[in-house]
């Protein structure tokens, strides 16, 4: 509970200049910033990668956790699962198989949404670890005014997030198939 | 004539349970509120902040814009608690008075917000013409992220305090009008609206004298959520350069400035980022508690 509260309360450039401070200058593991394409290397990319995508995710990872646990906590007190249990299915096939595809519905769900915050955050935390990606170029296209790059960008966005939600709904078909809506 | 004596001592004595009734439930809820660690850890630390923003010209010793290139980058120490920057700036004074800007500018933009919010909240949920256009409005203010959208508002009008909390208003208004209308559509339904009505209550008294009064808890939770964001994307904006203009002291312009020189100053990160953090965190903490306090409900959801 503190924990959400603190993940929620946490700006994620701050988060991101402080992981900076801990493992980049003061543990000296990681580049401060600044990005290198895949061409130099995936260990070198990676390594680029890795802080900006912990601070973009760190949060996320932890609102999909908590969704997670109370969605399996549901499932797990269901009568279906006690009798997997007393057919003697092993434990792990029942909390796989049985339980997660079960549960899987509202954790795919926010995912889904997650998207489109991961947009937005990415905005300030490209900034923060200078990365040349979209979130960069629409913060320099606004401030230089230059509408065409603007328009461009946030069509581009919008359409990546309706592409992602329309994944996330198929998705649900593949999941559970008393969703799939042409079945004969 | 003794029965009409016993009927006043009778209703002397009802007014006065009423008051005696009215004091225990105002204890009560005094206890209640005392009770809850949310509540009272989130408040004792704004009011914390806030007593340092106040009395900020007392505390600190050194002004936020004196520049002293003698003593650029020191690290902390008795006379500069919290360092000083790369132009050799006290960074404790600038934290004290980056605490009044971001105070200032969450506070106003919270009671602007919950101004209009109540205003378009009420009327699109009491005329469904009018809540059409205004939702469509809404949802249309809210499909931008709202970083996004407040940078750039902030890029048409130039980076001025007064415009960040211009922003902040366009960017958080809509939520807020969405919170109260949903809570408000909820009351409008209720029978005794429906009384007022066929009595032939005016429009004017069943909005403002009946359904703001019953939506006031959603409301106050909300903006203490609304103040917790404007400071978080205040900051934001004067660390990406489009908030708070450069010399003046903002939590979001130390933390710029820190940046370039991370390597050499850590004081500069840390100490603004803790202030930013303990505000942010403690106003949630206040919401939290709130709703908790407000909506029985949401106690069990949450744990």
């Amino acid at each position: 509970m503190v924990f959400a509260l603190l993940g929620i309360s946490v700006p994620s450039f701050l988060l991101g200049l402080l992981l900076m401070l801990l493992f980049s200058v003061n543990l000296g593991w990681l580049p401060v910033a600044g990005y290198k394409p895949l061409s130099a290397g995936l260990l070198i990319h990676l390594k680029f990668l890795l802080l900006p995508a912990i601070t973009l995710g760190a949060i996320q990872a932890a609102l999909i956790a908590r969704m997670t646990r109370s969605s399996m906590l549901d499932i797990l007190s269901m009568n279906y699962i006690k009798t997997a249990h007393a057919k003697g299915v092993k434990e792990r096939t029942v909390v796989y198989k049985h339980a997660l595809r079960n549960a899987f519905i509202p954790i795919l769900t926010v995912m889904g949404q997650t998207f489109g915050t991961l947009i937005a955050g990415a905005i300030v935390v490209e900034v923060v670890f200078n990365i040349p990606g979209i979130g960069q170029l629409i913060i320099n296209s606004v401030s230089r005014r230059d509408y065409a790059v603007i328009q461009g960008t946030v069509l581009l966005i919008a359409v990546s997030y309706v592409f992602v939600n329309l994944i996330v709904d198929l998705l649900y078909g593949v999941i559970d198939p008393r969703i799939r809506l042409n079945r004969k | 004539m003794n029965t009409i004596n016993e009927v006043i001592i009778k209703s002397d004595t009802l007014s006065q349970n009423k008051k005696e009734l009215s004091i225990e439930r105002r204890a009560l809820f005094i206890r209640r509120v005392l009770a809850n660690k949310m509540i009272v850890t989130g408040g004792v630390i704004l009011f914390f902040i806030s007593l340092i923003a106040l009395f900020a010209p007392v505390i600190t010793q050194f002004s936020p814009y004196e520049l002293e290139s003698t003593n650029r980058l020191k690290a902390p120490s008795a006379t500069h608690w919290f360092g000083t920057d790369n132009f050799g700036r006290d960074i404790f004074s600038r934290v004290v008075y980056g605490a009044r800007v971001s105070l200032v500018i969450g506070i106003s933009v919270a009671l602007i917000t919950a101004v209009i919010g109540l205003f378009l909240g009420l009327y699109s949920a009491y005329y469904r013409k009018l809540d059409h256009v205004l939702m469509r409005f809404a949802d249309g203010l809210m499909a931008f992220p709202s970083i996004l959208l407040a940078i750039a508002i902030m890029a048409v009008m130039g980076p001025k305090a007064i415009n960040v909390v211009i922003a902040l208003v366009i960017v958080e208004s809509p939520v807020v009008a969405r919170v109260v209308r949903s809570a408000a559509l909820v009351i409008k339904e209720q029978t005794y609206i429906e009384a007022m009505k066929a009595q032939g209550a005016s429009a004017w008294r069943i909005i403002w004298g009946h359904i703001a009064p019953n939506i006031l808890p959603s409301l106050i939770v909300q903006i203490t959520y609304v103040f917790s964001v404007s400071m978080i994307i205040e900051a934001a904006l004067s660390f990406l350069g489009a908030g708070i203009p450069a010399p003046s002291p903002s939590w979001g312009n130390i933390l710029f400035d820190g940046k370039s020189v991370i390597y050499s100053a850590w004081w500069m990160t840390v100490f603004p980022g803790a202030f930013l953090l303990l505000a942010v965190l403690s106003s949630n903490l206040l919401g939290d508690g709130i709703r908790d306090l407000l909506d029985p409900h949401s106690n069990k959801a949450n744990k």
